[in-house]
């Protein structure tokens, strides 16, 4: 066998390619995001390169405009009007979401790739129960009648580590504490059984204590749904406890990417070490 | 010693149903006892509900006490009137978590700074309070042309050294910092803590760092009083609580803080009434 490109290495090469292909969930090839325009364009995301695997929890690492929240983001086509995907292709499920109609985005958003933001407070409406919201999604994304959506609500609290799950269906948004409200948006994205869900600095607003819970409940979720999460952070701590792979992002561009375990014992480029030691305890 | 709290108690009341509880007061802040001592950074730690902010703003005389004394230089100020108190409050100062929206959007960076220069009695000059301004914004490392734009324009981290540069206009002798790094990236954080030493050195400051971050409250305490239910569990100096930590809260909060693991709930951990804090020695007190 050997390193030969003799006819049979060459097949079982393709054949490896083309597994790789299929095994990858979701897959960002030379993705160009800019801002501005024909005087003054900036690049934000620079030729970004990244692979998912299904039932794997990858984290995209970086500091602030480092281009994480942008590369998220764009994946569900949730930029600002001033934002433009110039080159590159998305590709989830081996279809090039770009090239999605917006009607077939929405059968993506909330349905096959959950979102989960930053603050809570902010991504749940204030003026309408937990229950309710929730319950949107079900009706949105499913056939589920009113009483099987009722009973299937608690169900789903439940599996985000909610106790009396029943009474906060019944809350709103501003009566539960941070931890709570956290777990609440994490079950509302999950609502429609998306096969990945991408979290958007998930805990930065968290106390240790619950930050810790729900590193567990991301665990516990990744081998129950079998679920592959995509992990926005700037925190590289949570990430060695979590991700099963990390790429790290700055000015928009892919520093250093690879097996989280092998990145955090021997980091290659100054901008990891740099964030590892902020890291120490 | 600069400040001292004398057996402070903070309940709020509830009323039965919004929140569902049979209880009829959350005792936000039950009974706390701190001394901090000038030049000696104190950290306060405890997840969100454990009363830490609510002390924070009882210390600024934001909120009232129901019960306990809290003196200032060994001045009794739990009851001044708002006239005494603004005389003394220049001497105490807060820097906010958020600093999206600590920043007045509709005021320039200099007036956000100068605002509270008007109430200063040295009565400064329209000049004199520029130059202090500028003086500011060149000790929290920020370039001098950021004083006519809005905040909007800056970044998280510029705007927290704006807050700081504000929280610094009248000459504090404390500065109460709750949560003040916690929204920024952990490189960001640690450009602001390095700015707070710088600042402590120049200034002549003590800090008060309220966080649930122990990360960040080891660089800048000297010492560290852990906050649980409203009560001090431990206090002891910064190495003293990490290398030995002796409550059972302190040792979670700290497996949850190096390992992210949740080693012991909070349903398991609960605080007898009769529980006091006992020296251990070496300025080390426990809850026991």
């Amino acid at each position: 066998m050997g390193n030969c490109v003799c006819p049979d290495n060459l097949r079982r090469m393709a054949k490896d390619q083309l597994f790789s292909m299929k095994e990858s969930l979701l897959s960002l090839r030379n993705l160009t995001i800019t801002v501005g325009d024909f005087y003054f364009e900036r690049i934000l995301v620079d030729g970004l390169n990244l692979e998912i695997s299904p039932e794997s929890i990858m984290a995209l690492v970086g500091g602030s405009g480092s281009g994480k929240t942008t590369t998220g983001l764009s994946i569900l086509r949730l930029l600002p009007p001033a934002l433009r995907v110039v080159r590159g292709e998305i590709i989830f499920n081996g279809h090039d979401l770009l090239k999605y109609s917006a009607e077939k985005m929405r059968g993506i958003r909330g349905k096959e790739i959950g979102l989960v933001f930053q603050e809570p407070l902010n991504a749940f409406n204030p003026v309408f129960t937990i229950g309710y919201q929730i319950a949107e999604v079900f009706k949105a994304h499913t056939d589920l009648v009113s009483q099987q959506i009722f009973e299937k609500i608690p169900q789903l609290l439940e599996q985000v580590g909610i106790q009396d799950a029943r009474r906060i269906a019944q809350s709103y948004p501003h009566q539960l504490s941070g931890g709570l409200r956290q777990r609440a948006m994490m079950a509302q994205a999950l609502a429609g059984g998306p096969q990945l869900l991408i979290a958007d600095e998930p805990t930065s607003n968290l106390d240790v204590t619950s930050q810790a819970h729900i590193i567990e409940l991301f665990r516990q979720l990744k081998e129950e749904l079998k679920l592959s999460i995509l992990l926005i952070t700037h925190d590289l701590g949570m990430v060695a406890h979590l991700a099963d792979s990390v790429a790290v992002l700055s000015n928009g561009k892919v520093v250093e990417q690879g097996d989280i375990k092998e990145v955090l014992a021997d980091p290659k480029h100054s901008y990891t070490r740099e964030l590892l030691e902020a890291m120490v305890v | 010693m600069l400040l001292e709290l004398k057996n402070v108690k903070k309940y709020f009341p509830v009323r039965r149903g919004f929140w569902g509880e049979s209880h009829e007061s959350v005792r936000a802040v039950d009974g706390v006892d701190l001394t901090i001592a000038r030049g000696e950074n104190l950290g306060l730690v405890g997840e969100s509900g454990s009363g830490k902010t609510t002390l924070g703003r009882i210390i600024l005389k934001l909120l009232p006490v129901d019960s306990g004394d809290i003196l200032f230089e060994g001045t009794d100020i739990t009851h001044l009137s708002a006239r005494q108190l603004r005389r003394i409050r220049k001497n105490f100062q807060m820097v906010f978590q958020d600093p999206y929206s600590s920043l007045d959007p509709r005021f320039t960076i200099k007036n956000i700074i100068q605002e509270a220069m008007i109430f200063d009695e040295k009565g400064m000059t329209r000049l004199q309070q520029e130059d202090r301004v500028r003086e500011l914004l060149l000790a929290v490392k920020l370039p001098e042309d950021v004083a006519g734009r809005f905040p909007h324009e800056f970044s998280g981290g510029e705007r927290q050294r704006i807050a700081i540069a504000r929280a610094l206009a009248r000459s504090p002798k404390l500065l109460i910092l709750d949560e003040a790094v916690s929204s920024l990236d952990v490189l960001i954080q640690e450009q602001i803590t390095d700015l707070f030493k710088d600042l402590q050195k120049k200034f002549s400051l003590t800090y008060f760092f309220i966080s649930h971050n122990l990360r960040v409250v080891k660089r800048i305490s000297a010492k560290i009083a852990v906050m649980y239910q409203g009560k001090i569990v431990e206090i002891a100096s910064t190495s003293e609580l990490f290398h030995n930590p002796l409550h059972r809260y302190t040792q979670a909060l700290l497996t949850a803080a190096m390992h992210y693991k949740v080693s012991t709930t909070n349903q398991e951990i609960s605080l007898d009434e009769r529980s006091r804090l006992i020296d251990q020695g070496n300025g080390h007190w426990v809850r026991q």
